[in-house]
């Protein structure tokens, strides 16, 4: 007496839930790499935008004429401490203003015969919440020629590019998620198709949907993860690539990007996340066709 | 066991196939349905079978209102039913004891248990030597033995048997009636749908004549 099944393949019921099991692993690699490059790079800006909002915070330099006289910097320098935000201004002495010239014109020159610009050094609260428009319009009225450097505004501008390249970001996550949910579901409605008449039988006798449904979700948790896991190290290669890269050029813009931690989180997210996808898509069609079922 | 009220089936709008079928079986017993082609046997079967929803009445299994019962119970109940199909609906791919196995693996049967259940099912009814076979390659008659192996293999409560006669082999019709007794014997209920209303007249088992989708209380001619 001979069952060509196996003991293992006896236990479940004999459905083949996914046919084409190939072309989905191969589309949720796709998506799985792409999310992995995405979640990347939204925790890559957001450790910048961090940065970047904390030198928005720190101080700000604010540069007057050569030939300001003490008592109008005094005015200024009061005007400067009554601002809200700021919690300290204090003029830069000649000898600190050579400093700081010094990498450019070397210590030989007799910095003061130049006539050197006035800086003060403004020191502001962390959340950087100060007018500057406002303060520049008062300025106005004592020190017409007073400017301010003026790194903030291009930070600014870098941290809304980046805020939209966040977004854009997150919008891929979510289109390479529904592409992946799309082609598990199509998937499982192929592989119920196909096993219709054997699942109608097993109905016929008895079977659970959730027993079912049970075999399509296990599938399909299997193919997605290891779609997930080979889009995921593709992934993770690709921004090792790019670190090492980043790290050989010494360049440190890309200093807060190459944290390891949260790119294996994301990288594990990613794996995880397609395996539950896939399963809960596959779930949701098997369970829907089995409705229509007596 | 099995009782219906004022039992009633449409599909759609379109005419009643079975109108205000009331009747009892009782645990044990053994019915003919008898009626001619189109009579509404089949319908009357799938309903019993929990494969088809009645349009009107109500249907009670076991003491279970079917109306009212989960899609859980529902297949709950269908594995207390072995059918017999008319064209036996096996499995073209798996084999002979795999098709047989069917039930026991859906109830969960421990992997010995089964095999054992089913070499013995298939011994009774001496295929035991087709057990490898595939449907395809198998005669009418042993394919429909493995129909009934199916259907019995779980030592259902009910069984109904959807016009099991027909194949012309007096042999083979003498052995399945053998069969559904003795499971009459094991308190299984039998309810055989056949349009051969003289084979039915043949045994003293009580008939149910089916006439233009009604129930006729009198014995069918014969």
């Amino acid at each position: 007496m001979r069952i060509t099944a196996s003991p293992e393949r006896l236990r479940a019921l004999p459905i083949v839930p996914d046919p084409s099991r190939w072309y989905l692993a191969a589309v949720v690699a796709v998506m799985a790499f792409l999310a992995a490059l995405a979640g990347i790079g939204l925790i890559a800006l957001g450790d910048a935008r961090r940065d970047w909002n904390g030198a928005l915070g720190g101080t700000l330099t604010l540069e007057l004429p050569a030939d300001t006289s003490p008592p109008r910097l005094d005015v200024v320098l009061a005007m400067l401490r009554q601002t809200q935000g700021v919690t300290g201004a204090d003029a830069l002495d000649a000898a600190k203003t050579a400093r700081l010239l010094e990498p450019w014109l070397g210590k030989s020159v007799p910095v003061d015969i130049l006539p050197l610009p006035r800086l003060v050094d403004i020191r502001i609260e962390g959340g950087g919440a100060v007018d500057l428009d406002g303060l520049r319009q008062r300025l106005k009225s004592v020190a017409p020629e007073a400017q301010f450097d003026d790194h903030r505004l291009w930070l600014a501008k870098l941290l809304a590019a980046s805020s939209r390249l966040q977004a854009i970001a997150a919008a891929i996550l979510a289109a390479t998620a529904a592409v992946a949910a799309a082609s598990a579901a199509f998937s499982a409605g192929n592989g119920f198709a196909r096993n219709g008449e054997r699942i109608a039988l097993l109905h016929a006798l008895g079977a659970q949907d959730r027993d079912i449904a049970a075999r399509f979700v296990l599938s399909a948790a299997g193919t997605g993860l290891a779609g997930g896991v080979l889009g995921g190290l593709a992934g993770a290669g690709v921004w090792a690539t790019i670190a090492g890269m980043a790290r050989s050029l010494d360049a440190p813009s890309f200093a807060p990007m190459v944290a390891d931690r949260p790119v294996v989180l994301v990288i594990a997210a990613v794996m995880l996340a397609s395996a539950l996808i896939a399963a809960s898509a596959a779930g949701l069609v098997a369970r829907r066709r089995l409705l229509r079922l007596p | 066991m099995v009782r219906l009220q004022n039992v009633a089936k449409r599909y759609g709008e379109g005419p009643e196939i079975l109108h205000d079928v009331s009747f009892a079986l009782a645990p044990g017993s053994f019915h003919f349905l008898t009626g001619a082609g189109g009579s509404g046997k089949t319908t009357l079967l799938n309903l019993i079978a929990l494969a088809e929803r009645a349009s009107a009445g109500a249907l009670t299994l076991f003491d279970v209102a079917t109306d009212g019962a989960s899609r859980a119970m529902r297949a709950q109940l269908r594995r207390r039913i072995g059918m017999l199909y008319q064209d036996c609906r096996l499995d073209g791919n798996l084999s002979v004891a795999d098709n047989v196995a069917l039930p026991l693996r859906i109830d969960g049967t421990p992997t010995q248990t089964q095999r054992d259940h089913v070499a013995a099912m298939l011994d009774w009814l001496g295929i035991s030597g087709k057990s490898a076979a595939l449907p395809a390659v198998l005669s009418d008659a042993e394919r429909q033995r493995v129909a009934l192996a199916r259907a019995i293999v779980r030592r259902p409560d009910l069984l109904l048997a959807d016009e099991p006669l027909v194949s012309g082999d007096e042999e083979v019709a003498l052995l399945l009636v053998d069969a559904f007794e003795r499971m009459t014997q094991l308190g299984t209920t039998v309810l055989v749908a056949t349009r051969d209303a003289g084979f039915a007249a043949r045994f003293l088992h009580p008939r149910l004549h089916l006439d233009g989708g009604a129930l006729s209380n009198g014995e069918a001619s014969s």
